[in-house]
Order: C-alpha cells, then structure tokens, then sequence
C-alpha cells in the first residue's frame, strides 16, 4: 500500500508540473464559480470602507496533525486577503486554537506589512490564540466578533461542531461569514448555519481564486484530474468486482 | 523582487527537512527511518512549548483588553484569574498531597466540573443554533441542495426518534437507515476525497517551495 500512495503522490506532482507548464503564456484560467470564494471581495471591501475588521480564523485545529492542510490553506487565504484589508484603520485579526498556527499567522501577517512598507503598523496581537480547547475557541470568538466590531468572518482550517458558535454569532452580527472545514461532520452543520459556505476541496482553493496564484491554479486543476481518474476507477472497481473479474 | 539570504536558507532547510521525513515513510533505509524519528520528535517538543507559548499570548491579548477598557474586558479580568487560579492550583497540588503531574486531582476537579460542564452546556445549545439556521438557510438560500437537506435532516430527526406504538410506522426509519448507510456514506467518502487530494496537493506546493508559510 505504500507503494501505491507513492506512485498517487508522483501522479499528482506530474500533474501539477504538466499543468503549469501548460499554463505559461495561456490566457488566464477560467475556474468554476465558487460563491463562498467569490463573495470575499465584497466582504473584504466592506471592512475596509466601514472601518471596521475583518476576522480570519485558522480554526480550532493543530500544525503538525492530520490538521496541518487545512491550516495552511487558511494561511493562504490569510495572506492573500490580509494584504487588501491591511489598508483598512483597523488591521486584519486572525484566530486560532494552535500556538504554532499563531506563530506562522504572526508571520504571514508581518510579512503583509513589510512588502507594503507599513512594519511600522504590524501589531503581533493581531494574530492571537482564542481558547485552547475548540469549544473554548468557539466561545471565545463568539464574544471577540461582537466586542472587536467585525465586518466578516472568514474561517478555513480544521473546526469541528464549535463551527456553528462562530456563524450563529457572525448572524447576530449581521455580518457576512464564509466558512469551510476539512472535518466532513462540520462541513454539514456549515452548509447550514454559514452564509457562503466551503464544500469538499473548496476549502484548499482560497489561492487559485484569490490570489490567481499560477501554481495553485495548476494545483488545483491536478486535483480535479485526479478526482475524475479516481472516480473512474472506483466505478471500473466495482464493475469488475461485480462480475468477478476481481477477487 | 529582492531575494533575502536568509529566505533561502529558511526555504533550504524546510524543503529538505520535509522531504526526509516523506522519503523516510516510503524507503526502508534505516538512517532516512532515524532521521525521520528524530525530525517528529523535534517537531513534537516545539509543539508543546508553541501551547504554552499560545497561553502566553492569549493572556497578553486579555491584559491588554484590560488596561484599554476595551469591548468586554470585565469578561477578560474571570478569564485571566482563571488562568492564572488554575496554574496556581496545579503547582500548588504536589504540596498539598493532591498528586502530581497534569492529572493530579485539582486539574481533574477543573476538568470534571467546570470545563467539561461548560462544553457541553455549549454542545447543547449548537442544536438550538442548528434549528435556526435551518430556518434560515431556507430563506437565504432557497435551491435544489437546500431544500434536500433540510429534508434529509428532517427525515434523519424522524428516524431517529423512539417509534410511539399509537402511531402507524411511515417506513421513516427504514428510509433513515438507507440514507445513512447509502446516499450519506457515498457523499462523505467523495468529499473525504476532495480534502485528501486538497492535502496531497498543499504539501507538495510546501515540499516545492511555491508555499512558504515560515517566511518570505
């Protein structure tokens, strides 16, 4: 079996590779329409015309579990984002239930500032842990949205049930809130209680859509491939198993 | 752009280091295998002192919020006495014969009777949340996937509740029993696909260095 997680991953790289070299000198990539993805323009807009903050939020989960993609595709989003809400009076705050997750936002958020020559308006709080525990996290950014005056909340990372906590609050607020999660269960109460919410891989395209980041379009497109080769293949599977040409 | 030293040595170290730790999953080389071991302990201790590191930081947000007055710093002042209340006990516990270590009995009475009766008083409250949001999921977003939802949720609810024997039996269990098994699974395997191939694709643009979430 590991040898064939192998073989998946180079698949994939290949993937990413011939994509990216397609895409050179191309016209720019037309991705299918992801509502959640495409409403954060407004969202980020709005804080920055009202003064007001925007709130990002890695989620309740750990850098250095089965958490640490979605995390980072927060990261992503955080970076793109933040380097347009920056501008706003008041900067960007981001959360997280993860100390390292808050280091590396910390840093995302400083490296903003520095390329707009603006270190001088980075304040470290900004990135901040909000409880240790998801249900502490989801209470805490309850009270953070009301107190912090946001404009919109966007989550991407790892959160479980506590997710509903942050959407009902980003309700009472009246705020717009964009929200996905890499635990499926979570995905579902998010369908419901969020305003835009991420579904399946959504969740990792924050890049190709906002930042229009070359290598993340060609990530994304090496993943639809393989979604549809994989597809293909479980359908093959049980055709095969079904009339007994497999054991 | 300008290309800073030290970005490249950053990205250097982070590239090899993941590739180790990858190559020591997939060969049987016993140095890769040792490399690897090390690399996760490594990774584990820095972990632990980023916990405490965000315990810091979520007090210095909190004192702040107290010496500005801010948006609910009455709130701020229970959650730093808590905090340090609950550090104080701990250290506290070994000398007053109430056991050492994280599972000594003042950390268990904490856990026991205040943060694991608060949690699920919240878990409570998330059905209450959910029953509204439903509501207002259809007024948002009135489609074909809202609508299919909040049947299947409604369906789901049904099916799962004790069957009253006044009643006459709708096959509502049954109809739950194979949407659970069935439709759900296909579903939740097909979106558990998306995120791994979602996870695959993020690592290698990190083991690649077109990410670089440790610095420019």
């Amino acid at each position: 079996m590991l040898e064939l997680g192998f073989v998946f991953l180079f698949a994939i790289l290949i993937g990413v590779f011939t994509a990216l070299g397609r895409r050179r000198g191309a016209r720019p990539a037309a991705l299918r329409p992801v509502e959640a993805l495409q409403s954060l323009p407004d969202t980020v807009g709005q804080a920055v015309e009202t003064g007001r903050r925007l709130h990002i939020s890695l989620g309740s989960g750990t850098i250095g579990d089965m958490d640490t993609a979605a995390a980072l595709a927060g990261l992503t989003v955080l970076d793109q984002i933040s380097a347009v809400a920056a501008v706003s009076d008041k900067p960007p705050v981001v959360t997280t239930a993860d100390g390292t997750a808050m280091f590396l936002a910390q840093d995302t958020l400083r490296n903003v500032y520095e390329r707009q020559n603006a270190s001088q308006r980075y304040d470290p709080t900004s990135a901040r842990v909000a409880g240790l525990s998801p249900m502490s996290f989801g209470a805490a950014v309850t009270t953070m949205i009301k107190d912090e005056s946001v404009a919109g909340t966007v989550l991407v990372g790892s959160v479980g049930p506590e997710a509903v906590l942050i959407t009902e609050a980003g309700s009472r607020a009246n705020i717009n809130t964009v929200a996905g999660s890499s635990d499926p269960s979570a995905q579902a109460l998010l369908f419901a209680a969020a305003d835009n919410p991420l579904v399946g891989e959504d969740l990792f395209a924050g890049g190709a859509y906002i930042g229009r980041l070359p290598a993340h379009i060609a990530s994304l497109r090496a993943q639809d491939v393989m979604r549809i080769l994989i597809g293909l293949a479980i359908v093959v599977g049980v055709i095969a198993k079904t009339f007994g040409f497999l054991p | 752009m300008k290309i800073r030293f030290w970005g490249i040595v950053l990205t250097a170290i982070a590239v090899s280091v993941g590739l180790i730790t990858l190559l020591g999953y997939f060969v049987n080389v016993p140095v890769l295998l040792g490399l690897r071991l090390q690399f996760v302990a490594w990774a584990s201790i820095l972990a632990a002192v980023a916990v405490g590191l965000g315990a810091l930081n979520l007090l210095g947000v909190h004192l702040k919020k107290i010496s500005d007055q801010s948006g609910g710093w009455l709130y701020s002042i229970f959650l730093v006495l808590s905090l340090l209340g609950v550090i104080g006990a701990s250290m506290a516990a070994p000398f007053l014969g109430m056991g050492s270590g994280p599972a000594n009995t003042t950390n268990a009475w904490v856990f026991k009777y205040i943060v694991a009766a608060v949690g699920t008083a919240l878990s409570g409250l998330l059905i209450f949340f959910l029953v509204f949001a439903g509501y207002r999921l259809l007024r948002r977003r009135p489609s074909v996937a809202s609508v299919t939802f909040l049947i299947v949720a409604l369906v789901s609810i049904l099916g799962m509740a004790p069957q009253l024997p006044e009643l006459p039996d709708l096959g509502l269990r049954d109809l739950w029993i194979w949407i659970s098994q069935v439709p759900a699974v296909a579903g939740a395997r097909g979106v558990l696909l998306g995120i791994a191939l979602g996870v695959i694709a993020t690592g290698l643009r990190i083991l690649l260095a077109v990410d670089r979430p440790y610095g420019e």
